[in-house]
């Protein structure tokens, strides 16, 4: 692999708030909301922008084949080069690397990266989740992201140890979080026995276990060093990006052969190992100071800490009870209150990055960790098949 | 969220038809199914045993070269219990297992059927480890699908 021509950091954020249905505004409109803000947040204007990152996942959520192509006018992509990315839950993630590599190959300066998603649109957004799986041999089998989520966990719990309490923590603390974020989707007050007396979905996941389908839209300004300089503007520098795909078959990743295992997130460990080389971080629990985490289910979390090198796997539930990954505690994990409390799809790991952003930025509000220099934004997607790794810092590394 | 009577909504359907085309390997499986074979892709180089089959083992970028028979028993690799009803699937409580069957080097998803109970009591009398099991339909109800077969515990 090669080195980037020049630095790249994130100059603007801008975001929707997050909620089931967004009526007052169309699709289009709901993208060029976060792109109008990110623009803005950047102080630059659309003019400026020289190429567009579009970030969509399955458009059937929304019910309009590609419906990256309804958005172009409204995220002012006209007459600039303009390309849709795509990985499932990991598009955010995805699309936001690719912004990166824009800017870091010195193509271009200024990149907008920017999606929205509308996955309540339908009632059938698990019906639609299904059909990611291959027809002959998968699909049949009530596959879905709830249900490939919970044959994960069974995994973890069983190699682990991990307990059912260990995740009821994890959406305490999440649901917590979310109160001091005012574009969060579900927050509030939960209680330990609410989570664990909430109905099964696909035990061991239940009710509060699960993720929202949520509206709403983000985006992105990423631009050179140059550019930052020009503007003397605050920058969360993209200082590494990591990431990794496997196959599809959630059945190669726990059988005789396998080279990873389902339950430990081995993309997100090998990406997260790439990323840290490049932004130099050795000792992750030391030198990281936020992690937003793209957890759609409370196990995840779990995953997610370990995969980082935040924890080992046996440890991650008990360091959870404990609060070391709590506001406060040796290093906040989504602060925002993650994707357990607002998830539109589409973007929803580019709002990790957002998130990530912000903190870098000081710019965080009711969540803000004082005195971050570096953060890490993950996301994943299909059948937990791709893993994206970001860290962002407050200095060029 | 205020309900505004001035906000409209429009109502659409779909309804598509697709005809996948199964190709030689998953033909040959799926044949296979029709007279209570399991078969699995053998690779020449590392010896593995792909299930779902494969032309290529993907590990080594080699041609598979032969077929190889697995189960009927295996060991139940995760499970699921959905207590969730979900529209177009079967009544809850259902099981989703994945099984390595015996013989085969990856593990394959199915049903399992067991004596039904609530959530709680099913997940009390499954664990990752266990042995199972593939059971076949008769042979006159066989539609050359993967549900020609379902999981029981051994």
């Amino acid at each position: 692999m090669g080195a980037p021509t020049q630095k790249a950091a994130i100059i603007g954020v801008g975001e929707t708030d997050y909620q089931t249905r967004i009526p007052e505004q169309t699709y289009a409109e709901l993208a060029q909301e976060a792109a109008r803000k990110a623009i803005e947040d950047a102080h630059l204007s659309p003019g400026d922008i020289e190429a567009v990152v579009y970030s969509m996942a399955p458009t059937e959520f929304m019910g309009v084949t590609d419906a990256d192509k309804w958005a172009i006018d409204a995220v002012f992509g006209r007459s600039k080069p303009f390309m849709r990315v795509h990985t499932g839950g990991a598009t955010g993630g995805s699309a936001a690397q690719a912004g990166y590599m824009h800017v870091a190959s010195g193509l271009y300066e200024t990149c907008l990266v920017v999606g929205a998603d509308k996955v309540s649109e339908t009632p059938d957004a698990q019906f639609i989740l299904n059909l990611i799986w291959d027809p002959f041999f998968e699909r049949d089998f009530a596959l879905n992201t709830i249900t490939m989520a919970a044959l994960q966990t069974v995994r973890h719990m069983a190699k682990y140890g991990t307990t059912e309490k260990d995740m009821a923590h994890v959406v305490v603390s999440s649901w917590k979080n979310a109160q001091r974020n005012p574009r969060a989707h579900l927050k509030g007050v939960l209680t330990i026995d609410a989570v664990l007396e909430s109905p099964y979905f696909a035990w061991p996941l239940k009710r509060y276990d699960c993720c929202p389908r949520s509206s709403g839209a983000a985006a992105v300004v990423i631009a050179s060093e140059r550019v930052v300089r020009q503007k003397a503007t605050r920058a969360a520098w993209i200082s590494g990006v990591g990431g990794v795909a496997n196959t599809v078959y959630m059945g190669d990743r726990m059988g005789g052969a396998r080279d990873t295992d389902l339950c430990d997130w081995t993309e997100l460990e090998l990406a997260a190992r790439e990323a840290y080389r490049q932004a130099k971080i050795t000792d992750p629990v030391k030198e990281l100071d936020v992690a937003e985490i793209y957890a759609p289910f409370s196990s995840n979390q779990l995953m997610g800490v370990a995969a980082l090198g935040l924890s080992s796997h046996h440890q991650a539930g008990a360091l959870t009870q404990e609060g070391f990954f709590d506001l406060g505690g040796e290093v906040p994990v989504n602060p925002s209150g993650g994707t357990l409390c607002a998830n539109p799809i589409a973007v929803t790991a580019l709002v990790r990055v957002c998130d990530a952003a912000l903190q870098v930025l000081g710019k965080a509000g009711g969540y803000q960790v004082p005195n971050v220099h570096a953060a890490v934004a993950t996301g994943v997607g299909g059948s937990f098949q791709f893993q994206t790794c970001m860290v962002l810092t407050d200095e060029p590394r | 969220m205020v309900q505004r009577d001035d906000l409209l909504v429009l109502g659409v359907d779909w309804h598509v038809h697709y005809d996948h085309s199964a190709g030689e390997i998953v033909s040959a499986f799926l044949k296979g199914l029709g007279n209570g074979v399991i078969q699995g892709r053998h690779c020449p180089l590392c010896g593995a045993v792909w299930l779902p089959p494969r032309a290529y083992c993907e590990r080594c970028f080699v041609a598979t070269d032969q077929w190889v028979s697995v189960g009927p028993g295996g060991v139940l690799e995760a499970f699921t219990i959905v207590g969730q009803k979900f529209d177009n699937l079967p009544e809850p409580p259902y099981v989703i297992a994945f099984a390595r069957l015996d013989g085969s080097d990856s593990s394959l998803a199915n049903f399992l059927t067991m004596t039904l109970g609530s959530v709680e009591e099913m997940a009390e009398r499954l664990a990752v480890g266990q042995r199972i099991r593939a059971e076949f339909k008769p042979e006159s109800q066989r539609q050359l699908r993967i549900t020609d077969f379902h999981y029981v515990l051994a």
